[in-house]
Formats: structure tokens, sequence, C-alpha cells
């Protein structure tokens, strides 16, 4: 176990590239920041594993739906890591995340707060939420100075990185197929573009911790504007249109420039009231509750010998 | 159809559908690591629809997807929705205790490509078998799990039996002859009847087996009849692809 003297011994160390362990006397601050992090990132993937289980039971042909459940195993496979290596910080147990989570007194990200009602919206969570995700993700993975964390990430990287060109390559079949498809398609990107871009969050403010501490490497805003940098063109290449009327290309440098963002979406949505928070809780709290049962009696038989 | 080629359709149908409901429980199971597990069973069966569909034709999803209900041959256990962890489970258990039995005696089929099938898909049943039985036997320990699971067996074994009928169409008989099938379904029954016993005996349980006069008056699915979970089941599974049939997805 490595101790530090004082907060400046422990941030010379993170900018010097250190690694903090689970056994390592950490600031307490640090400890709750980092855990707070991880079990939103872990809440996240439990409630996007939600949203896109929708779509698996209709996907259409055998290799879709392989795809679309290999895809939403992986979340929750994710999840599931997360929720251990945040667990192992011992600031609360996976029961008490999961409670904190369906009681809604922790957060999951906005994206997930919004239903998937069609293929489109399903192929749109692919190709934009994943998208998205992957960069905050490879973002923090550059620089993480937890590093249970940082081993976790690669996996996740590496996964996300499939689901993302899934999503690529379905929307080049929508964008080729179709009226019909193409219509689905674009209605799917007209719902998903700006939660994919607020996903991002509002700009980093001066002095976040986050960023000194070395979870993040980089800010919301830079982050955000690659994102759209990357997703204009190709989206435009494809045949769709940009759900944003005041989206414009500077003359000059050639960058795109979004019009307004709507925080507050963003901000109604993380505090549950986003337009399908409500049902997402209530299907996840009603499976929870309804295996009460399996839970509690795996547990007995694990108290008493065969 | 005829002959081996029905049979192969039945087996392909009772894992499409079985794969389709085990699907259902991604993101909503006891906990992570049974929604992994399940989900990963449900790949499982649904790649062994894909491969024995491929044994039929070229256009796996025109199988798969493109019959109208009274053309399908599944069982009708393997209909069930299943929305209970405990039914799932104890259906789990029964189907595939069964795949074990069926599969083994498709393992050397003098339909090579069928053979292949069934020795991959062998090894894979083992490991479904394992997770059903461990869970099943830990929980049969605790008066909850007896409680909840225990009448279910008595519910799912009458339609669990259908697992081992023929369509009428694929001369039973014929199969065992010609080497497809290395032993009569009865025979494969009997084994599959006397396993499920002997796990069950562990929690001092004996289910009720139906006794038919004739085995084959239970085969409803098997003749085209379909369940009453069957219509809901299938429409979600051609939702997107009824939309419009010349569409590639």
């Amino acid at each position: 176990m490595r101790s530090w003297d004082s907060m400046d011994d422990f941030e010379a160390f993170l900018d010097g590239g250190g690694l903090v362990e689970p056994d390592d006397d950490m600031p307490d601050a640090y400890r709750e920041a980092v855990f707070r992090f991880i079990e939103l990132h872990a809440n996240s993937e439990y409630m996007g594993g939600l949203t896109e289980r929708d779509w698996i039971a209709k996907a259409p042909g055998l290799t879709n739906k392989l795809t679309a459940l290999a895809k939403t195993q992986d979340e929750i496979g994710h999840a599931h890591l997360l929720y251990m290596v945040a667990a192992d910080m011992g600031v609360k147990t996976r029961d008490e995340m999961t409670a904190d989570l369906l009681a809604g007194r922790t957060t999951f990200h906005n994206v997930f707060h919004y239903r998937a009602y069609s293929w489109g919206d399903q192929i749109a969570i692919a190709y934009l939420v994943d998208a998205a995700a992957l960069a905050s993700q490879q973002a923090v993975f550059k620089n993480c100075s937890y590093g249970p964390y940082k081993r976790i990430l690669r996996r996740i990287i590496a996964e996300e990185g499939f689901h993302m060109r899934n999503g690529e390559e379905l929307l080049l079949k929508m964008a080729k197929g179709t009226a019909q498809q193409h219509e689905m398609m674009q209605e799917g990107l007209d719902r998903w573009w700006w939660p994919a871009v607020q996903l991002f969050g509002p700009d980093t403010g001066p002095d976040d911790v986050l960023l000194r501490w070395h979870i993040k490497s980089e800010r919301n805003e830079v982050l955000r504007d690659k994102f759209v940098q990357k997703m204009v063109p190709q989206l435009q290449a494809a045949g769709f249109s940009i759900p944003d009327p005041d989206l414009r290309q500077d003359p000059e440098t050639g960058r795109w420039i979004s019009g307004e963002i709507d925080w507050d979406a963003l901000k109604a949505a993380i505090a549950g009231r986003g337009p399908d928070s409500a049902r997402r809780l209530n299907d996840a709290r009603l499976a929870w509750d309804g295996a009460a049962w399996v839970r509690s009696a795996l547990d007995e038989a694990a108290a008493v010998p065969a | 159809m005829g002959g081996p080629r029905e049979m192969v359709l039945a087996l392909a149908d009772d894992e499409l559908c079985i794969g389709q409901n085990l699907a259902w429980w991604i993101a909503v199971g006891p906990f992570l690591e049974e929604d992994l597990a399940l989900t990963s069973i449900s790949q499982d069966e649904l790649g062994h629809a894909r491969a024995l569909y491929g044994l039929l034709g070229d256009d796996i999803d025109a199988l798969a997807y493109g019959r109208q209900p009274h053309e399908y041959r599944s069982a009708h256990l393997t209909e069930l929705p299943c929305r209970d962890w405990g039914e799932t489970l104890v259906r789990h258990f029964l189907y595939d205790t069964a795949e074990t039995v069926r599969w083994a005696a498709l393992a050397d089929s003098s339909w090579e490509a069928l053979g292949a099938v069934a020795r991959r898909a062998l090894a894979e049943e083992r490991s479904h078998l394992r997770h059903a039985s461990g869970l099943l036997s830990r929980l049969l320990r605790t008066e909850a799990g007896r409680s909840q699971l225990l009448p279910l067996f008595d519910q799912f074994t009458p339609l669990a039996c259908e697992l081992f009928e023929l369509p009428p169409d694929c001369a039973a008989d014929g199969l065992v002859a010609a080497g497809i099938i290395a032993r009569p379904m009865s025979d494969q029954r009997a084994e599959w009847q006397a396993a499920v016993d002997d796990t069950l005996a562990e929690a001092g349980y004996q289910p009720q087996w139906p006794e038919h006069a004739d085995p084959a008056s239970a085969a409803n699915g098997r003749t085209g009849l379909r369940s009453p979970h069957f219509a809901a089941l299938h429409a979600e599974m051609v939702e997107v692809l009824a939309l419009d049939p010349t569409a590639r997805w």
C-alpha cells in the first residue's frame, strides 16, 4: 500500500503518470470522484442494455439478431466489470449501487433516458451513441490514473469499436436501401442526433478535478467538436441530413459549427425526467424485485453445505 | 420435405423459438452474471438454428422467418414466453437435458453434415446443462426454490415430452434404419426422463409424467398446430422484415 503525505504529493504522482491501485491509501476526495465516475459509467452501460433490448426480438434476420444480442451482451458485460471495479473501491457494494440506481438516487447518461422507436433508432444508437461513448472512453483511457479502470477500458473500447463499425455498416445498408428504409433511418438520426451531441456534456469548467486527477484527458467541448466534424460529412455523404437548422460550415476553416445546444434537455434527462426515464427505471425495478427470491435463495443455499 | 429434412426443420424451429425467448432476458435477470449466461446460451441456440436451417437451404432467413405459422414445427414448450425467471430455469433445464440426449443421437449420423452440427452443438449443450443443473440444484436446497420451481415441473413436463416427437411425415422408423439417428426417439425420451428424475430425486421429488396411450397425440406443434403464444413470438420476429419484403437489412 502506497500513501502520500499531501494532496500536492499525490497530484505530482498523478502528473508523473502514476497509476493508483485499489489498495493504495488514496485521498478520500479522489476515491469519491473516481468511484462516482465509474458508477455513472456502470449505470449507463446497464441502462444502455435496457434501451437496446427492445429491438433484439425484432431485429430483421438471424444475423442482425445475433449481432444485436452480442452487442447488448457486451454492454451488460461492461456494466458487470465496472460494478466490480467500483465495488472494490470500498465506497458502496454492488447491491447498494443497484438500489441507489433503481431508487433514482444515482444517475446514468442522458441518451439512455430515451426510447428506441424503430430499427432505425437501434442503428442510430450504434452509429451515434456508441461513437460518442467511444470517443469519451478513449479520452479517459489515454491518461487514466486509476489502474483497474484503465485496464477494463482497454477491453470496453475494443468492443465499442466493433459496435460503432456495426452501426456504420447498418447505416450504409439503410442509406442504399428502399425509400422506406431511408426514411426510417433519417427519423432515427433526427431523434438521436441531439442526445448524442449532448452526451459529451457542457463545456468543461476551468478547474475540473476529473481533468486535474487524470480521469479525463480532454475537455468536453473538444471531444464534442471532434464528433461533429466526423459525423456531419459522413452522414451527408450517405444522403442523410442533420436535424440542426443552424448548423453551418466556417467558410475559412471548413469546420462545422453546431446551432445552440439545449442543455436543459440534458439536465432534465440526467435528473430522471427524460422522455423514457420512468419506464426505463420501472422495467429495471420490476425485473430486480421480481427475481429477489432467486438472489436470496442462492445466498441461503451458499450458506448451507450441500 | 419429408424424412430427415422434416426432422431437421422441427429441431431448428425448437432452437429458433428457444433462442428468441431466452434473448428476452438480457438486462432483466436476477443479476448481471445470469443475464450474461442466458444470453450466451441464447446465442448458441440461435446459432444451432442457423446451422440446421443451413442444412435445408441457402436462404436461412426465408426458412427462419419466411413461413406461415402452420408451417413451423416447433414443440409448444419452446414457444412459451416464460417471463418469470423460475419458469425460464425449469424450461432451460428440461430443454437442455433433452438436447444433450437428442444431439448425442445425431452425432454419428449418416447425414454427415448433420452429424457435424450435432457434435459442435453437443459440446455447447453440456455447458448449458451445467449452468441449468447447477442453479437448479442450489435452488432446490431452499424452501423458496422448491416452492417456486417444483410445481413448474408438473406444468412443463407434459409439453416437454414433445421434444422427442417428430413431425408425422418424417417416417421416424426409417430414420433409425437409415442411420440418420442412432436410436428411436422413444429410447431417447426414456433416457431424458430418467435424467430429469435423477436430478429431482435429490430434492425428494418425483415429477408426474403424462401417460399417453399414443405419445404422438401430444405432438401438436410437430403437426403444425401452433400454441397460443406463437402468434406474438412470430409477430415480433418478423416485425421489421414484414415492413418491406424487398428490403435488405
